[in-house]
């Protein structure tokens, strides 16, 4: 810098280290007095004090970029909700898929105790075997059923019962 | 009229806001200046210290939210707005259309937010532009609200080169929104 440089010297500049509040006594006092006589220095001054406040709601949000940095836990809680809740998603399927093996198994118990009872029921009746054999012939295309199958309908594990216990009866 | 009865209800928000001591004497220092800026664009003194009260309200009201470094230019603009408000409310046109619509709503514009942003990307770009000697100075003086001497020891820097540096930092700034002047 030149010594002979004043930074300070012409009316924007004057402007800005006023409103900055950076003249001394003396250059304030010059400054004031100028400002009441001289409208075009009081439209310079009000364009700097623009200036000055656009700079100062700039700086304050640049640096309010930290604040990016404070985001980062609130993001970071987010991820992990996120896979909270499709870890949740998981478990739910998971143990609906166990739930519904369970109730097929349960149903095929079910089933099974409820034929047994049938071919008690029809080993001590008087009906003739022909009938429950066209029984058997009626039910043997349910032969091939699935297990899996069996919920779909609600009698027709009935019918599976029947057709297997008169497999194995 | 500056004065204020010691039981004027702003002295009451003055201690409400815990800034009573700092815009106490921010406007004692301000309102000289202030008062020579609206006497050059006001006739009559009574409009002048009119517009001085209305000013020092504001900056009750609203001068806790901005920073300390900008307040004398914020308090320098609200005082601008003051003086044009007085004259719109002198213009026959306005009373006419005071008549009609709400004075509020007359002040609305809805684009102004939108322009403010954009305004205030634009601002951030251009200091973003600027070299880091620049922007530090800019950092230091305007966000951190630290005197030019301070930044000097700071630094380790003549006084004069934080001085030029900030000169030079807003020069720059200026003319990235004012290219067509000189």
């Amino acid at each position: 810098m030149s010594p002979a440089f004043n930074p300070i010297d012409d009316a924007k500049s004057r402007c800005c280290f006023y409103l900055l509040g950076e003249l001394d006594e003396a250059d304030r006092l010059r400054f004031e007095t100028e400002l009441g006589s001289s409208p075009e220095l009081a439209d310079e001054l009000v364009c700097q004090a623009d200036l000055l406040l656009a700079v100062a709601d700039a700086t304050t949000t640049a640096r309010s970029i930290p604040v990016a940095a404070r985001e980062q836990p609130v993001l970071r809680r987010a991820y992990v909700a996120v896979l909270l809740a499709v870890a949740a998603c998981l478990l739910v399927a998971v143990v609906g898929v166990n739930q519904v093996h369970q109730n097929d198994a349960e149903e095929l118990l079910i089933a099974q105790a409820w034929a047994d009872n049938i071919n008690s029921v029809i080993a001590t009746s008087t009906q003739p075997v022909a009938e429950i054999t066209v029984v058997e012939d009626d039910l043997s295309p349910l032969d091939s059923i699935a297990v899996d199958s069996v919920e779909t309908d609600s009698f027709d594990w009935m019918f599976v019962a029947v057709s297997e216990s008169s497999h194995g009866g | 009229m500056s004065e204020l009865p010691p039981e004027n209800p702003t002295e009451k928000l003055l201690d409400e806001s815990g800034d009573e001591g700092n815009f106490r004497q921010l406007f004692d220092d301000v309102s000289p200046g202030l008062r020579r800026f609206l006497a050059s664009r006001l006739d009559q003194i009574c409009d002048v210290e009119d517009c001085l009260q209305a000013v020092f309200v504001a900056m009750v009201q609203h001068g806790g939210n901005v920073g300390v470094a900008s307040r004398r230019a914020w308090l320098f603009r609200v005082a601008a707005n003051e003086s044009a408000r007085f004259w719109r409310k002198k213009s026959a046109t306005d009373k006419m259309l005071a008549a009609n619509r709400r004075s509020d709503v007359a002040q609305s514009d809805p684009a102004e937010p939108i322009i403010r942003e954009e305004t205030l990307r634009s601002i951030r770009a251009a200091i973003e532009g600027l070299t880091s000697e620049y922007r530090d100075i800019i950092q230091l003086r305007i966000h951190e609200n630290l005197t030019f001497q301070q930044i000097a020891d700071k630094r380790n820097i003549p006084l004069g080169t934080a001085l030029t540096r900030m000169r030079r930092a807003l020069d720059q700034l200026r003319n990235q929104f004012e290219p067509d002047e000189e």
